[in-house]
């Protein structure tokens, strides 16, 4: 159980930096998210910690000890693979045994500490069965066991819920979350899914193109986005760019936004504002404080709990809106005038060219 | 589509060439049990004195014995080259993999009697002509294809991140390579090694060039019976080889389902 550092980590290959100059440091037991698009480096960063791929620049630390140069039999670290990689010609029981017999481990000790991790992923009994007579979930609770067995001081996961069904995946997660925090094993995890990452993680790094967009809780992430891109790639808000006019946003076509965050910014300041789907409120007449913005419905969809709307705003700007199916402005039909109304704190300014 | 049998006449074309290609192999049989001097059809009386002239006879005891010394040597010996070979271009560790794969490949296109010319003319002058040791390594240059196509093809079989796994869990490279990719692609290298062992006892025209009078082998034996006039006693010794790799194939497939890999 070790803190994590990286510092100035790099790759390239040939010309093309996959990953570009990413500090980080992971405290002791925390659990951490890799999140970003596929192509953004964050499989790359896992592999450099693993000591699977060789930076090309940086150092990694694990608990202040120097790492980078080391092969990945002498890091110990534990890894699970998206595709389980599991062992086909060994047993369960091999499988786990395979890191604790590196180190050493034989006899009555190496089973106690088997069985251990077997229970610990509520497996017992499945000891002599082979990898193919198990199910998906059950594949991926062994390579779990695997790679806490031989108590690494780094836990490693690279989109190891991917090739779940749905359901799977949501049992996989809080049994995930309820190992690591009973284990209290530092945590480095990739995913592209990011109800996933802000659901598991202590704290959440948003890569994008080789590079940290933000690291910070799930909460902060979500709530205060720093760079136009954490804030597109999280929750698909809606994204209308105008300029700051006093204290509000100038949309254009006789549109104005309050915005809570506006009044910090000169006038003129070129800006765009994301809206998450959730937070607008749609009214068939206006408010009466004349806040409302005007709007056309081009597009309503049910899907259940919730109605989508899509609604025209002027002459640039359509946004997505969606209301729960129960309550008000959930029967609203399409081609009516309706009004949309943002309470200024639910609005996320950010000034334009920040981020992707 | 639902299942069906095959038609009768597809089934009777399919047997009829079974048979066909069988002919040989059901002649010799045949012909190894008949009483008379020389080589017959349908055989006349059933005897199995050529069989006992053959285990009786030290030319043909060496014979045997030279071919299975060179067999078990040959196909051991490129086992080792042709995996270690196998592994450093399938993970690309040398610079021209392709050039290499094409180079270890040779000898499966070029014709044999060629290898043996140039095999010949070389250890004449190098000066090693009629030593054993020159048929063993002739008979490496023959096999080793076999062991280089199914251990690249079991290689390209097996999921890279397994070999990851071993490594991030303690093993070194050599440990990775023991304990998990050799088993993976055992079954493939089984095949290759049946392969490899076959081609070794059955080669003339490579051998024929290079084997020393002390190193007869069990074909160039037979090849050099059949021209100085044959009695049944070819027969028998052909029938015990036919026999022999019979059982073989047979045990082979059971221990490791090899079919798979051929």
């Amino acid at each position: 159980m070790s803190n994590v550092s990286l510092r100035h980590l790099a790759k390239r290959y040939g010309k093309v930096a996959v990953v570009k100059d990413v500090s980080l440091e992971i405290a002791e037991g925390e659990f951490v998210s890799l999140l970003g698009p596929s192509g953004c480096g964050k499989t790359t960063i896992l592999r450099m910690v693993a000591g699977l791929i060789e930076p090309s620049d940086g150092a990694i630390t694990v608990g202040g000890r120097d790492i980078t140069r080391l092969p990945p039999n002498k890091r110990n670290v534990g890894l699970v693979f998206q595709s389980y990689a599991l062992f086909p010609h060994m047993t369960v029981f091999e499988n786990v045994a395979f890191g604790l017999r590196r180190k050493g481990e034989s006899g009555a000790a190496l089973d106690e500490r088997v069985r251990e991790a077997l229970a610990l992923v509520r497996l017992e009994g499945y000891g002599d069965r082979y990898p193919r007579q198990l199910s998906g979930g059950q594949q991926q609770r062994v390579a779990m066991a695997r790679a806490i067995a031989p108590r690494p001081s780094v836990l490693l996961f690279d989109e190891p819920l991917s090739n779940l069904d749905a359901k799977l995946r949501d049992e996989m997660q809080i049994e995930l979350k309820r190992l690591q925090r009973d284990l209290n094993i530092t945590t480095l995890f990739v995913t592209h899914d990011q109800a996933e990452a802000l659901s598991l993680s202590d704290r959440v790094c948003v890569m994008n193109d080789g590079v940290i967009q933000q690291f910070d809780t799930p909460e902060e992430i979500y709530h205060r986005p720093a760079t136009a891109f954490v804030a597109s790639f999280i929750g698909k808000p809606n994204r209308l760019a105008g300029t700051v006019k006093d204290g509000a946003v100038d949309l254009g076509d006789g549109l104005v936004l309050q915005s809570s965050g506006a009044a910090s910014l000169d006038d003129g300041t070129p800006v765009d504002v994301f809206i998450r789907q959730e937070a607008v409120t749609l009214s068939a007449s206006p408010d009466g404080k004349g806040t409302g913005l005007p709007g056309t419905i081009v597009l309503r969809s049910f899907s259940g709990a919730q109605v989508q709307y899509v609604v025209r705003l002027g002459n640039r700007f359509e946004v997505v809106v969606e209301v729960a199916s129960s309550g008000e402005g959930a029967n609203l039909e399409q081609g009516r005038e309706v009004f949309l109304t943002i309470r200024p704190q639910d609005t996320i300014i950010l000034r334009s060219g920040t981020g992707a | 589509m639902n299942e069906q049998r095959p038609g009768l006449t597809i089934s009777s074309v399919a047997l009829l060439v079974v048979l066909f290609l069988q002919i040989p192999v059901i002649v010799v049989m045949l012909a190894s049990f008949s009483e008379t001097s020389y080589l017959t059809i349908p055989p006349q009386g059933w005897t199995l004195k050529w069989f006992e002239a053959v285990l009786t006879d030290r030319t043909y005891i060496d014979a045997i014995k030279n071919s299975l010394i060179l067999a078990v040597g040959s196909t051991t010996i490129s086992l080792v080259l042709g995996v270690a070979a196998s592994y450093a271009i399938f993970r690309k560790l040398v610079p021209g993999s392709e050039a290499l794969t094409s180079l270890l490949m040779a000898p499966l296109i070029i014709p044999s009697v060629v290898i043996g010319v140039a095999l010949l003319q070389y250890f004449t002058l190098v000066g090693m002509r009629g030593s054993f040791w020159v048929l063993l390594i002739a008979h490496v240059v023959i096999t080793v294809p076999y062991i280089v196509r199914s251990a690249l093809a079991s290689l390209s079989g097996i999921d890279l991140a397994v070999e990851e796994a071993a490594r991030v869990l303690g093993a070194n490279g050599f440990t990775t390579f023991r304990l998990v990719t050799l088993p993976l692609i055992k079954p493939g290298l089984v095949a290759g090694a049946l392969f490899s062992f076959v081609t070794s006892m059955e080669n003339v025209p490579v051998t024929i060039f290079l084997a020393g009078p002390r190193d007869t082998t069990l074909p160039i034996l037979i090849f050099t019976s059949v021209e100085m006039g044959v009695n049944p006693s070819v027969a028998a010794v052909s029938t015990l080889l036919i026999i022999a790799t019979a059982i073989v194939l047979l045990a082979a497939e059971r221990w490791t389902g090899f079919h798979r890999f051929v």
